[in-house]
């Protein structure tokens, strides 16, 4: 008897362990940070991505030949060039001082960069990211995501933060992030608080199974969300982006958080675009998506045209990460 | 009130195991382990070793507490307990069922408002032990497997290569 209560007492520690749901935190200005999203013009989005998609299949395949690991990253189709122009172009169009940061002797990366200045913290940095070098039409992978970044420069315009956004949009991130591996190790990383950054955020499916799991996670099979993709060091900021796209309505969202500082060998998918690096700094990044190959049949191939992306799902969750990037400046 | 009722739980546990000394084969264990767990909101795994403790008692009770640490996805844990009876003999195969509370490292799948899960989570499971041989100083068992069912259909698999014990009491049975 008394063996069979001290087997028991134990196994009912281990259920008390158990309990226990963490809320999400509270989050401040939220009523502003919804001011954010509704400045987003829906009319905005997508004129963007038609162009990019159309200057993309017009361009010239980056020319990667001498570069060490061109093996590896076979350039067929991957354009930048006009696409590059096109982001710093937009900038510009309202007024913001665009700046093309060249890096790298071999295989140059062109990053571009513009700045919405902070009013109480102007030192403190909150990126805004995607990158603009592609495969074919390029309407998901990603074009979806410059025309979010251009639309959200377009929206903050007019708010106050405290934080000053910087806005970048990083070339070569198809041959393994080289323009923001490139542009963070030169320094550029210092002073950056939180980041956000957006890889393929078009295209979504109401068939079920259209969601494929991976690393054994068990993910909704309706592919219908937009994913919000943290670590533990910025989980709390994974649980407010949830909130904003569910509880707040913006955009149907799926937060994952990856183990520790997300760098693990089990977690490496998590790291697939320009935060991975943010990551392994220990700097906090979240990372919009709509999951790329695990989602869309499209995905770097000849098929990725605008047509095949659903509208209303792009809008709402550039809504969605306007107002994130609100909360992350603290709006004032 | 969590912690004074684990308190609570662990005190009589503690005061139980006092009474529990007689008629017993108390073993040590070292053994590798890998852990798989899938739920809906949480997702754990790795491989790495543990250690703990085993008794048996007559010939064909066995119990087995033990304390794992894993790699590969983090630094996942999961703490033992399991009850179950075995084979007389020097080949002991052995069935056993408990608990395993599953902790560390995780991948968190967030929806609704927001909410992290719960964790620790605390997951059910059977455990076999077909390849298991004893003797009056130790037991070795091979291939050591276990499942469970968790909460928001969250599935349990485990797999130990190699588990050794040694007897501290050796030659009782």
């Amino acid at each position: 008897m008394a063996r069979i209560n001290c087997i028991l007492s134990l196994l009912a520690a281990m259920v008390v362990l158990s309990c226990g749901k963490e809320a999400t935190p509270e989050i401040r200005n939220l009523e502003k940070a919804l001011l954010v999203a509704d400045a987003v013009e829906a009319d905005s989005i997508m004129p963007h991505v038609f162009a990019l998609s159309a200057l993309h299949l017009a361009d010239t395949p980056v020319n990667n030949e001498g570069f060490a690991p061109k093996d590896l990253f076979p350039s067929d189709h991957l354009t930048r060039d006009r696409a590059t122009g096109y982001v710093a172009q937009g900038f510009a169009s309202m007024g913001y001082e665009a700046d093309t940061i060249i890096l790298g002797d071999e295989l140059p990366a062109f990053n571009v960069v513009a700045e919405k200045r902070g009013v109480l913290f102007p030192d403190e940095y909150v990126l805004v990211a995607c990158h603009h070098d592609a495969f074919y039409g390029a309407a998901d992978d990603n074009s979806s995501g410059v025309a979010a970044l251009l639309e959200i420069a377009r929206a903050v315009k007019t708010f106050q933060f405290a934080r000053t956004i910087r806005f970048v949009s990083f070339d070569l991130e198809e041959f393994g992030s080289i323009g923001s591996t490139r542009y963070y190790n030169a320094g550029y990383d210092r002073g950056v608080k939180a980041a956000v950054i957006m890889d393929a955020i078009g295209y979504a499916s109401s068939e079920p199974e259209s969601q494929k799991r991976a690393n054994g996670l068990q993910l909704p099979t309706t592919g219908d969300y937009l994913m919000a993709i943290g670590n533990q060091t910025n989980a709390e900021r994974v649980q407010e982006a949830v909130f904003l796209g569910n509880k707040a309505g913006l955009a149907k969202t799926v937060g994952i958080i990856a183990p520790g500082d997300g760098t693990y060998f089990f977690a490496t998918l998590f790291t697939r675009s320009d935060h991975g690096l943010l990551w392994y700094k220990g700097i906090p990044a979240l990372f919009f998506t709509d999951g790329a190959n695990l989602r869309n049949p499209n995905y770097h191939k000849p098929g990725d045209l605008p047509e095949t992306l659903n509208q209303p799902f792009l809008i709402q969750n550039v809504r969605l990460i306007a107002a994130m990037t609100a909360i992350l400046a603290e709006i004032q | 009130m969590k912690n004074l009722t684990l308190l609570s739980i662990l005190l009589w546990a503690a005061a139980s195991a006092g009474l529990a000394q007689q008629n017993c084969r108390w073993s040590v264990v070292a053994q590798q382990a890998n852990l798989f767990y899938s739920s809906r909101q949480i997702t754990s795994a790795g491989t790495g070793f543990g250690a703990g403790a085993g008794f048996t008692y007559r010939d064909w009770w066995m119990a087995q507490a033990d304390a794992n640490l894993y790699w590969l996805n983090g630094n996942a844990w999961s703490l033992r307990l399991a009850i179950g009876i075995r084979r007389p003999g020097k080949w002991s195969p052995a069935v056993m069922a408990g608990g395993a509370l599953v902790g560390g490292a995780r991948t968190e799948i967030i929806t609704g408002d927001g909410a992290r899960p719960a964790f620790p989570v605390f997951v059910p499971e059977i455990r076999f032990a077909p390849l298991r041989f004893q003797n009056e100083r130790g037991q070795v068992s091979i291939l050591e497997c276990g499942a469970g069912l968790g909460p928001d259909k969250g599935i349990l698999g485990q797999l130990s290569i190699i588990s050794l014990g040694l007897a501290l009491n050796p030659g009782k049975q």
